[in-house]
């Protein structure tokens, strides 16, 4: 699930935009490495953004669906929709997503290789390498 | 100078005692440690955090997460909007990953401590600004060379100047810096003068031990004196040692660590202060996307700031980022996203920090642990609305073609200042922006009278004699700038008073 969700908020792409998508990283790594390490109440809300997020089709598009039963452009238009809604707390569960996405994804060498971000460091992220 | 620390787990074996034990390696610990020791006082420092070497320093955002920022980077405090409340968790503390912005004690806020708050005899400001020289020197503050100074920065100055207002090149402690804009991961070349390249290493040259991984977790008593604290080893609970201290222990644990230690130590309740009055500069960011190339991976991490409005409580700053955190900012999804991302080397930054007026609270919540509460009331939030207002100018002014305001009620994108005018109308909510905290004070305030303060003027805690309270816990209000510098004057200025009276 929350693999789905990262997938959706960075996808991979033609070029010339960033070819990488978050599923091209290890994420379940990156998961167990971060339920390892993160403060439990982070863990928590998290959980509870997966749910939250898991029947948001019923209640954002008003499908008879869950997240997992999405397409996969269909979930990235109802994490756009969250993230305006009215709603705080909704709103906030893209942020969330994203976020973690962004933490797995964007530190990569490869990826700031492509976006032509000076390297300071050629090792991989530690995570990557355990 | 050596960088050699000690790990928690050496306790094991032989225990460790010295006159002066001091709960906290950053900015206030590190300024006593190196003090103490240099008057000739045996020290010793204990910090939660690890130590990761420079060398040994990841330049991915996550890795510094895990290896030096507190609960991950993920420490929040609620309110109406969760606010995260950055803090570094390592040796060396929050000064390893702030922006190595310097800025002395503001007059008109120790005017305020002086006459509203009677700490004018304990803080003379003409000996503050003697130690501010001295600190100036020691951590070798300076501009950033032009050479590094960064297109983010000089855009913001431009901005500033077509504006007319005031603003001048940050004033940092980094010694000939490169420009890597790493500074939130701490300095890949140990150019930042953060604690533990600089006070740290200082006080072990004159004997200082400084103990990483060493979480204390109450204030030791006897007789109605300090006399040492327990730690365990910092993820393994079970294996808890008692440090002892001769003569003094030194909480500088930082605004939210240090109520909490005092809490659990049963210390300060007679004022009932302690973790309240909470207060912070809580800020938030705008992005600007120009034409030709900005590139915030390189540069000073934070190289230019106005405080043109400063009597209006706001301050604004270049804010260099790495992709991680600029990429959560940005305001799509998927596809979009991706776009967006294809502009990251065109893409400025700039934040605005407010001198809130809220007061928040520390303390300990379900199963014991830690709680924030902290909400920015309308006065606040109006500000923080004519702050991003301004930013957005800002933006334009230096040439912005399109700008990302992170407002909700306003467009994701705007492309005039026209397209902003009806931030002011919105409602005075909080939850409208994405706020950080990131200084942090008075939460065990310093005062004369224990009715009303945790710690008197001598920084001694009112109740429990040889503990002495010396970060910006103590301090009576926010200061309207980035507070490293006045957190080690004011420690640096304790410290001495203690050694006088340690003699």
């Amino acid at each position: 699930m929350l693999r789905a969700a990262c997938e959706a908020i960075l996808p991979p792409s033609p070029p010339p935009l960033l070819p990488q998508g978050a599923g091209d990283v290890p994420l379940e790594r990156f998961f167990d490495d971060l339920a390892l390490r993160a403060p439990a109440e982070f863990r928590v809300g998290l959980r509870g953004c997966i749910w939250l997020l898991t029947f948001a089709p019923l209640f954002i598009l008003g499908r008879p669906r869950l997240f997992l039963g999405l397409t996969a452009t269909e979930r990235g238009v109802l994490l756009q929709r969250l993230s305006e809604n009215p709603i705080y707390l909704l709103r906030e569960l893209p942020l969330l997503f994203k976020t973690v996405a962004c933490l797995a994804l964007c530190g990569t060498p490869e990826v700031q290789t492509h976006l032509n971000i000076a390297p300071r460091d050629s090792r991989a992220a530690a995570w990557l390498e355990q | 100078m050596t960088e050699r620390f000690l790990d928690a787990a050496e306790l094991e074996s032989q225990g460790d005692a010295a006159d002066v034990v001091i709960i906290g390696s950053g900015a206030a610990g590190a300024t006593a440690a190196r003090v103490l020791s240099e008057r000739g006082l045996d020290v010793i420092v204990l910090e939660e955090g690890g130590h990761v070497p420079t060398a040994e320093r990841r330049s991915d955002m996550y890795s510094a997460f895990k290896a030096s920022w507190r609960d991950m980077g993920f420490q929040a405090a609620r309110g109406r909007a969760f606010t995260p409340v950055l803090q570094g968790s390592c040796v060396g503390g929050t000064t390893v990953i702030n922006g190595a912005i310097i800025h002395r004690l503001p007059e008109a806020i120790h005017h305020v401590w002086q006459t509203q708050y009677g700490l004018g005899a304990a803080l003379p400001y003409r000996r503050l600004a003697e130690i501010f020289d001295q600190l100036d020197a020691e951590l070798q503050v300076g501009t950033a060379p032009a050479e590094v100074f960064g297109e983010n920065n000089r855009l913001l100055q431009l901005g500033v100047e077509r504006l007319g207002m005031r603003g001048n090149a940050i004033r940092r402690n980094v010694a000939d810096c490169d420009g890597s804009a790493h500074c939130n991961q701490g300095c890949p070349r140990a150019r930042k003068q953060s604690m533990e390249v600089s006070f740290l290493p200082a006080a072990v040259s004159q004997g200082a031990r400084v103990y990483a991984r060493a979480k204390a977790t109450r204030i030791l008593s006897r007789g109605g004196h300090a006399s040492g604290v327990r730690i365990h080893v910092h993820g393994d609970p079970k294996r808890r040692y008692d440090v002892v201290a001769r003569r003094a222990v030194i909480l500088a644990a930082s605004a939210i660590q240090s109520p909490l230690l005092l809490s659990d130590s049963g210390v300060g309740r007679r004022s009932r202060l302690v973790g309240r009055r909470l207060q912070a500069h809580p800020g938030t960011g705008v992005v600007g996307v120009f034409d030709d190339p900005v590139d915030i991976s390189s540069g000073a991490t934070q190289g230019y700031e106005s405080t043109h409005y400063w009597d209006e409580r706001m301050k604004f700053e270049a804010v260099s980022m790495p992709l991680e955190f600029a990429a959560a900012r940005l305001p799509s999804i998927g596809s979009a996203l991706k776009r967006e991302l294809s502009l990251f080397k065109h893409l400025a930054i700039w934040g605005v920090q407010v001198r809130a007026e809220a007061h928040g609270r520390v303390g300990r919540g379900l199963f014991g642990g830690k709680r924030i509460d902290y909400d920015l009331g309308d006065r606040d939030v109006e500000t923080l609305k004519l702050g991003v207002l301004r930013l957005i100018e800002l933006m334009f002014a230096a040439g912005a073609r399109e700008v990302m305001p992170g407002v909700h009620g306003l467009p994701a994108r705007i492309s005039s200042l026209d397209d902003a005018a009806g931030l002011l109308g919105l409602s005075a909510d909080p939850r409208r922006f994405h706020c950080i905290a990131a200084h942090l004070f008075g939460t065990a305030v310093m005062g004369p009278d224990p009715s009303s303060s945790v710690v008197g003027v001598d920084f001694q805690a009112h109740d429990l004699a040889s503990l002495f309270v010396i970060d910006s816990s103590v301090f009576p209000t926010n200061l309207g700038v980035n507070p490293q510098h006045s957190i080690c004057a004011v420690a640096w200025l304790a410290s001495e008073q203690l050694a006088d009276r340690l003699r």
